[in-house]
């Protein structure tokens, strides 16, 4: 008689190893698909790691029970399959609208019970004396391992490529300050991003709001107001690049090509910025209030980084796909269920404490305001959060002016207090870095327009924002309407330390498709036609 | 000797290229090339299960051809 497989992961027809593989499989996958978006492995190996751990130890615990590898390995590997995949399938049956007996039945309601069931026969196929069970491991092996060759092959591909582009990238970018002081007693600086807030034009004319009061108080309180500013670039990522580096992104475009889909070349300057590393230069403390997108949630040239309670984007795009979503969500594991709205005012309490902390300080912050989600009332009151974030939500249009008008009634307090608490007036600039979505171009909710094709008025919309700018002393003839981002810190530089940073033209630019970030074509003209004819 | 491990890692490899990227400039869970990979091995899966079992298939049906033979054979 053949005696029975001894040894660690022994099979009856030789080694297993697919459990390890279906642990890793969903994380690789998340990394290889979005690898455009991502530039440290540090987050996906480390969840690798937390994941090949729980596969031991499932593993170690249910072979105490079932007495031979191959069972142990397959119920395990049906269990990572089902756990990782559920918010998959959740994803895919969304449109599906499902009752019974006149009474809607949620999805999770619809696919919990049915995932409990084939774990379930899983379980009781592997208790079974099935004698082919030793073939199973073989070809589950085989599975496996197709699996997590196919991502790895993509994030190699990548990987190997994005070395090239970012030696040119970085070559572009090595750019150091002369040794200047600050003119004058030195004062904090404050740099507010108020993302995909619209510009006042759009607000009346698309929204049917009436700005005006935000406007007003800025004034009030100082500011000048850019009315006629748009975003240099239409997309966060470009947008935050080129303000936080003070120059224009045509050296990528040249570099790297219209059609390279890498959007890290962008991203590594926001993380390792320009207006960041003069700032230490100067000797400023640095201060990072992030926010939970990726290039933004912490810079590590930061004296202080804030991301809150807020799971980093990458880990909370996996948790989302798995089984414990639901329940977490029902039962607020983590905090991660209230984390956006508690970490967004939470952020606005952090702002209003640094005044008069151990400066001078340079203070970056970036709030997903008005940007959907939409998670507050107008009166700042916390809505549930759209459990898909690709559908288009209802009543869009309203939800965003109500979180508009939150994000204006924090904003005005903040700014308040930063004024009421600073020992010395700061400079402080409130922007936003690219406008909203027109009705149905927006990639999140699954569409990829062509931008070349688009009407002036949806150009308008993207690019027209807000860009408000608190410098006191400075003479307000340096300032006009078209005032761009790009040129927000070379007027800080060359006022305040007499940096020899002089105003670069204002120029507009879009880009041909979503996923090409760097095919960029200018617009300037036109958008000052529209001006022109809106003033007639 | 070339084995169907071999053969999976190679035409993974060759599938995985051919696999347009994609851009969001947000972490996408990406369940359509999540379902797709799924798919893609599972069709693997099923063919390396033929090649495990060939000689039990190949037996049933020979038998079962067999079977047939003798029953239509002479009266």
């Amino acid at each position: 008689m053949k005696d029975p497989p001894s040894g660690f992961l022994c099979g009856h027809n030789g080694p297993i190893y697919h459990p390890f593989l279906f642990a890793v499989f969903p994380v690789v996958s998340l990394l290889a698909h979005n690898i455009n978006e991502i530039w440290s492995y540090r987050e996906p190996l480390m969840l690798t790691g937390l994941s090949l751990l729980s596969a031991f130890v499932l593993l170690a615990l249910l072979f105490l029970l079932l007495r031979d590898w191959d069972r142990t390995a397959l119920v395990v590997s049906l269990l990572l399959v089902l756990f990782h995949s559920y918010g998959h399938f959740i994803r895919l049956i969304w449109s599906v609208n499902f009752s019974i007996l006149g009474l809607s039945v949620g999805r999770n309601l619809m696919l919990f019970p049915l995932w409990v069931i084939a774990f379930i026969v899983g379980v009781c196929f592997a208790g079974s004396k099935h004698k082919q069970v030793g073939k199973i491991t073989q070809m589950l092996n085989i599975v496996a391992l197709v699996l997590v060759v196919l991502p790895v092959t993509k994030v190699v591909a990548r990987g190997v490529q994005r070395s090239r582009d970012l030696a040119i990238g970085e070559a572009n970018s090595v750019w150091f300050p002369e040794s200047h002081s600050f003119k004058g007693p030195p004062r904090d600086v404050y740099y507010i991003v108020l993302d995909r807030y619209a510009s006042e034009k759009t607000l009346r004319d698309v929204y049917g709001h009436d700005n005006s009061g935000f406007l007003s108080f800025l004034r009030d309180r100082g500011f000048y107001v850019a009315n006629d500013s748009y975003a240099n670039y239409p997309r966060t990522v470009l947008s935050l690049a080129s303000s936080l580096n003070m120059r224009y992104l045509g050296f990528l475009e040249d570099s790297l090509g219209r059609e390279c889909e890498d959007f890290v070349p962008a991203g590594r300057m926001i993380l390792d910025n320009l207006v960041g590393r003069y700032f230490k230069f100067y000797g400023y403390r640095h201060v990072h209030l992030g926010s939970s997108w990726y290039f933004t949630r912490r810079n590590e040239n930061a004296d202080v980084n804030f991301h809150g309670m807020m799971l980093p984007e990458f880990t909370r795009a996996l948790y989302r796909t798995t089984m414990l979503f639901p329940v977490g969500e029902k039962f607020n594991l983590l905090g991660q269920a209230s984390a956006r709205p508690t970490f967004i005012v939470n952020k606005f309490e952090e702002l209003t404490k640094l005044p008069g902390k151990r400066g001078p300080q340079f203070v970056f912050a970036h709030f997903l305001l008005p940007h959907h989600p939409y998670v507050f009332d107008r009166h700042g009151n916390t809505l549930p959060s759209s459990p898909n974030p690709t559908m288009v939500e209802s009543g869009a249009k309203q939800k965003y002016v109500d979180q508009l008008i939150f994000a204006n009634t924090m904003t005005m307090q903040m700014i308040d207090s930063l004024l009421v608490r600073s020992p010395v007036k700061p400079i402080v600039l409130v922007q936003s870095d690219e406008g909203p979505y027109p009705e149905g171009t927006d990639p999140q909710k699954g569409h990829f327009p062509s931008w070349k094709s688009a009407s002036l008025t949806q150009h308008m919309q993207k690019s027209g924002i807000l860009n408000a700018l608190l410098l006191p002393g400075v003479d307000s003839t340096l300032l006009y309407p078209s005032l761009s981002p790009v040129n927000g810190f070379r007027l800080v530089f060359s006022q305040y330390f007499g940096a020899d940073l002089p105003l670069l033209p204002d120029r507009i630019y879009a880009i041909e498709r979503d996923d090409y970030p760097y095919s960029f074509f200018e617009i300037t003209q036109e958008m000052e036609g529209m001006l022109v004819s809106d003033r007639f | 000797m070339i084995g169907p491990q071999h053969i999976a890692i190679v035409a993974s490899i060759l599938v995985a290229l051919s696999f347009p990227q994609t851009c969001h400039a947000y972490i996408d869970p990406g369940t359509g090339s999540y379902l797709i990979q799924l798919l893609i091995a599972g069709f693997l899966g099923a063919l390396f299960s033929v090649k495990l079992y060939w000689r039990s298939i190949k037996g049933f049906v020979v038998s079962r051809f067999h079977e047939r033979k003798g029953e239509a054979g002479p009266q």
